[in-house]
């Protein structure tokens, strides 16, 4: 026969069991996210002095009931001082269309080790969850300012852009595609980028699928957009420059949550092309 | 020739064999084919079917082993023309089984008609075309027969039966000889052992030199040798239970494919085109025959090897060329069982299948074919960075693997109620294929900077690796029900109307030939000047449907001397299987699905014997076959005509037969004439370029005594000129021509055993 002392054990194991399985619920309220140094580089303003500076790495970890996040930093650099690791919590944040945003002042920050570090006056970030080909893949556009008049806005290695490429030249049917597709890459030590234009079509009857590549384009960079600029230039294709397809009069201003305009000329087989691109970083934005 | 020892010996042991017991003095008469010989067995084909062929609501034709003689007939192709609107054009090679019935057809992969020879249906529709002797009799059904045949008899079903021992006992004996150094030679031998036991075994060959000629090598290319064997056994262990079993090998070795240059008229190919097949099959029934209920069962084990080499280019040039190697087992099993009710009979079935294709088909790209279709539109792109290719050829390599299987339920219900009859059925019919494919090309280019001075200096190297591996899996269930009401035409025997509607299937499948073109794709993918193909998208079809709608009339007068048989249907397609050139400088066939056709027609067949000896043949088919959605992305061709599907078909055939002995002494000399027509023939979709409608004259006399006939023939007598296929490759257009006049003498002995 069970003795009463042996059933009351018996039952708080029980329910002991019971709650351990029951604890799925708290993890649809929470997505956590990490944004590697490696894909992403710095933009730093130290009081009116530019620079680009490596990535540093973020760890995010968003409530969807609280509608709070924490975010954790590490390895950030303005190029003269490391600054330590740190950790803000309980920041609030809400959705603007499909980006999780929050701009919040004077963040509560501490750091990892407990040594000091500079005041967080502002820290602004937009998170899109986009999914790329059944992965996710998500976009992320973060900027802070500390008290020591150090700005750091953080842009991604490389940024995809869908939208709508619009061509124009004398005498042809203006002629728009969506089939079209552009990667930004930003080298930071050679401070140049790189567009990828993937399936560029110029005209009706073009095949459809040359993947032309502008390179060693200078930018500069501001708190909101990476902006483009070259006279002329020589794209690749398959790895051959193609004098060609000349490119001119190229201008560009490629933002994260703002989008992306793009402008250029091609001389395509002796015909000059006048080419307008308006795109996001996701193919559904173009719909709205 | 080196065969000829080997040959008469295999004769002379035939006879020795088979002939024991034959004198003069005992030989029977064989019966002369003024009617259609019953089948004293019953097989399986026609197990499935309820009533006699003229006494069911289908369209359908009959024809007997005369007929096959005195048309010559060997292949299933033989029976295209006779059948109106059924057109089975003859081009390429033995591979090449494209089927056209009633507008609907395609040209590779899943055929649209079935065929079933001695119980075994055969699978592969690159099997169909071999060389058939002692053919017994030839049934083609038009309209779908989905219900019964289950997948890809959309179009309908030809049931060709061989002479069984059961029907016939002794020695035949064919040698024949025509233009074209064309010869065929067969020895067949029928025995009883026993009263329970009987077998068959036959050995045919057949050679041709062929008809056209390379102008490039200054050779024939469509020559061809071909031998078979086949043995069959027919065992009655007991009253109701028959055992047939039917063996058949099959090699045959051809040149193949003399298409010709629409801009030259020439056929000239540099590289080496030829088709090589063997093929085994054996096909096991079993029929109990019960007082209400009877239940047969037919296995198939079917196996072919072949390989298809191909100049695929067709051109006096080093474009590209292809070897597909094949290996492929199938086995089939069918479980019917069928009883009657008074006035109500039904039939139930379970079908199953299983197939395995293991294929290898690399394509070889050549000089020419680079620095056209590659080199050329790249170049032309960057005259100030050129592109050389670093190997003279490089291979495009592709290897599969293809099972399949698929497994049916179906059930067929009959009713007469006074002269009416109600039939109604229906199949389930599910079934799964899948494609494992691993492929690879590996090559380069080096491209070079013009220099101001002219000359070139080398900028950098290129190395191309394209390739992968995979799997694809699609699987289908379709519904195919049928319906159909007919009358019996009082006092009119084996007469009747009908309506009926059903609903036709053809499997959806993978189309490998398209591999070659993925890759293609993706090594101009890496040298940045095309995208890469979606595997699945483009390889993968799906299945098409359609309901098939048709009245019709059997109608007999006059106690057999006149027979008419008329129908007219209208068929609604969906998803048609076409077979589209791929747009652009690339070679292959790409299969789609059209959005729908609608395809409408009539057929009328006629037969009189008017007079002792004078037989009078007629069929007029006549189909509108026209999209009525599709668009392939660049151009929509709704209201355009289904290309290859030919408008008309026309048969006219004529025979007298004199005796100039008494008939109990049997000698006879028989004259006969047909006219065959065909046409219009759309080459495109777009009906920019036709075949009109064109007619071929073939004569025939015959000397017939008791057991040899003697007959002189000829076809297309007036050698008129006419192409059965045409298609554009790599920009270029080509035609298959029709062959030439041709002309023979067709010798037969047979020796009918003696009674025992």
């Amino acid at each position: 026969m069970i003795r009463l002392r042996q059933l009351f054990f018996v039952l708080c194991g029980m329910m002991a069991m019971v709650s351990c399985d029951s604890s799925t619920d708290d993890d649809v309220r929470i997505s956590a996210s990490e944004y590697e140094a490696k894909d992403c580089f710095n933009y730093v303003n130290d009081n009116g002095t530019e620079s680009l500076q490596p990535g540093a790495y973020y760890g995010f970890v968003f409530d969807y009931v609280s509608a709070t996040y924490s975010i954790v930093v590490k390895g950030l650099s303005d190029g003269n001082t490391l600054y330590p690791d740190f950790v803000a919590e309980g920041i609030k944040w809400s959705y603007s269309g499909p980006w999780k945003s929050s701009h919040a002042t004077n963040v509560r920050a501490k750091t990892i080790d407990g040594s000091v570090m500079p005041a967080i006056m502002e820290l602004n970030i937009h998170v899109l969850d986009r999914v790329t080909n059944g992965k996710l893949d998500p976009v992320y556009q973060i900027d802070m300012t500390f008290d020591n008049g150090v700005t750091f806005v953080t842009y991604p290695v490389q940024m995809n852009y869908y939208g709508t490429t619009t061509v124009s030249a004398q005498g042809v049917k203006e002629f728009k595609t969506k089939e079209s597709t552009y990667v930004l890459t930003i080298d930071r030590q050679t401070r140049k980028a790189t567009v990828n234009v993937n399936n560029a079509r110029f005209a009706e009857n073009m095949p459809v699928g040359m993947n032309m590549v502008f390179k060693d384009i200078d930018f500069t960079v501001t708190k909101k957009t990476i902006e483009l600029e070259s006279a002329s230039l020589i794209p690749e294709i398959g790895g051959d420059p193609y004098p060609a397809f000349a490119i001119s009069q190229l201008a560009g201003s490629f933002g994260l949550s703002d989008g992306m305009s793009f402008d250029f000329h091609c001389a395509a087989m002796g015909s000059d092309y006048s080419v307008n691109v308006e795109a996001k970083v996701l193919p559904q934005l173009m719909e709205e | 020739m080196q065969h000829k020892p080997l040959i008469i010996t295999i004769l002379l042991n035939f006879i020795a064999m088979f002939s024991a017991t034959v004198t003069a003095e005992n030989v029977s008469a064989e019966v002369f084919g003024d009617s259609v010989v019953t089948l004293r067995e019953i097989s399986v084909s026609g197990f499935k079917e309820q009533n006699k062929l003229w006494a069911r609501p289908v369209a359908a034709i009959a024809i007997n082993r005369r007929e096959v003689e005195q048309y010559n007939m060997v292949t299933m192709k033989d029976v295209s023309g006779i059948t109106p609107n059924l057109y089975m054009p003859s081009y390429g090679s033995r591979m090449t089984s494209s089927i056209y019935i009633r507008g609907l057809g395609a040209r590779i992969d899943q055929p649209v008609m079935g065929l079933n020879v001695d119980n075994v249906p055969v699978m592969n529709k690159d099997n169909f075309d071999f060389d058939l002797v002692d053919i017994e009799r030839i049934e083609v059904l038009r309209g779908p027969q989905s219900t019964l045949f289950g997948r890809n008899t959309m179009g309908g079903v030809i049931n060709i039966s061989t002479l069984s021992p059961l029907q016939y006992q002794g020695v035949r004996m064919l040698a024949e000889y025509g233009r074209g150094n064309s010869w065929r030679a067969a020895v067949s031998g029928y025995r009883m052992f026993g009263q329970r036991i009987g077998m068959s075994l036959n050995a045919y060959v057949t050679s041709t030199d062929g008809f056209f000629r390379n102008s490039y090598t200054g050779n024939k290319i469509d020559h061809e040798r071909q031998a078979s064997v086949r043995w069959k056994t027919v065992w009655r262990p007991a009253e109701r239970i028959s055992v047939d079993n039917a063996f058949s090998l099959t090699v045959s070795r051809q040149g193949g494919y003399p298409y010709a240059s629409l801009k030259t008229g020439e056929i000239a190919h540099n590289d080496t085109c030829f088709y090589r097949r063997t093929g085994i099959t054996d096909g096991l029934s079993v029929l109990w025959k019960g007082d209400n209920v009877s239940v047969a069962s037919s296995t198939s084990l079917q196996y072919i090897d072949d390989n298809m080499t191909l100049d695929q280019d067709f051109l006096p040039l080093d474009y590209f060329t292809l070897t597909q190697k094949r290996k492929e087992l199938a086995l089939t099993e069918d479980v019917i069982a069928k009883g009657d009710i008074g006035n109500y009979n039904w039939l139930a079935g379970l079908f199953a299948f299983y197939r395995h294709t293991r294929m290898s088909a690399p394509v070889t790209f050549k000089e020419d074919g680079i620095d056209n279709l590659i080199l050329g539109h790249r170049n032309e792109m960057n005259p100030d960075f050129p592109a050389r290719w670093q190997d003279k050829s490089f291979v495009l390599d592709s290897r599969f693997r293809m099972p399949s299987m698929g497994v049916a339920v179906y059930h067929n219900s009959r009713l007469s109620v006074g002269n009416f009859e109600i039939n109604a059925g229906i199949r389930i019919d599910h079934e799964t294929i899948t494609l494992k494919y691993i492929n690879h090309a590996s090559t380069g280019y080096d491209t070079y900077e013009r220099m101001p001075d002219g000359s070139y200096r080398f900028h950098a190297s290129h190395p191309l690796t394209v390739g992968g591996s995979g799997k694809l899996r699609n699987s289908f269930t379709e519904i195919l029900p049928r319906l159909s009401l007919a009358y019996r035409l009082p006092s009119m025997e084996e007469s009747m109307v009908y309506a009926s509607v059903s609903k036709g299937y053809k499997a959806g499948g993978f189309n490998t030939q398209m591999f070659s073109f993925v890759l293609q794709q993706d090594l101009m993918s890496q040298m940045g000047m095309s995208a890469p193909y979606d595997v699945d998208e483009v390889v993968s079809y799906k299945p098409e449907k359609s309901w098939n709608y048709e009245v019709g009339a059997h109608v007999d007068l006059l106690d057999g001397i006149l027979r008419f048989d008329g129908a007219a249907f209208f068929i609604d397609c969906r998803d048609q299987q076409l077979t589209v050139f791929p747009a652009g400088n690339t070679t292959g066939r790409m299969m789609t699905n059209a959005g729908r056709t609608y395809s409408r027609g009539m057929e009328i067949s006629l037969f009189a014997k008017p007079v002792d000896g004078l037989r009078l043949n007629a069929s007029w088919g006549y189909t509108r076959a026209t999209f009525k959605k599709f668009s392939d992305g660049i151009s929509d061709y709704s209201g355009k005509r289904l290309p290859y599907a030919p408008s008309n078909t026309l048969f006219i055939g004529a025979s007298y037969r004199f005796d100039l002995l008494p008939p109990e002494r049997m000698m006879s000399l028989t004259f006969a004439m047909n006219l065959r027509g065909v046409g219009d023939i759309y080459w495109d979709e777009a009906n920019t370029v036709r075949q009109p409608f064109y007619t071929l004259l073939g004569a025939s006399v015959e000397l017939r005594r008791r057991n040899w006939s003697v007959q002189l023939w000829g076809e297309n007598l007036t050698d008129r000129r006419y192409d059965t296929f045409y298609f554009v490759s790599v920009q270029n257009a080509f035609v298959q021509r029709g062959n030439p006049w041709q002309a023979g003498v067709t010798a037969r002995i047979n020796l009918d055993l003696a009674q025992e």
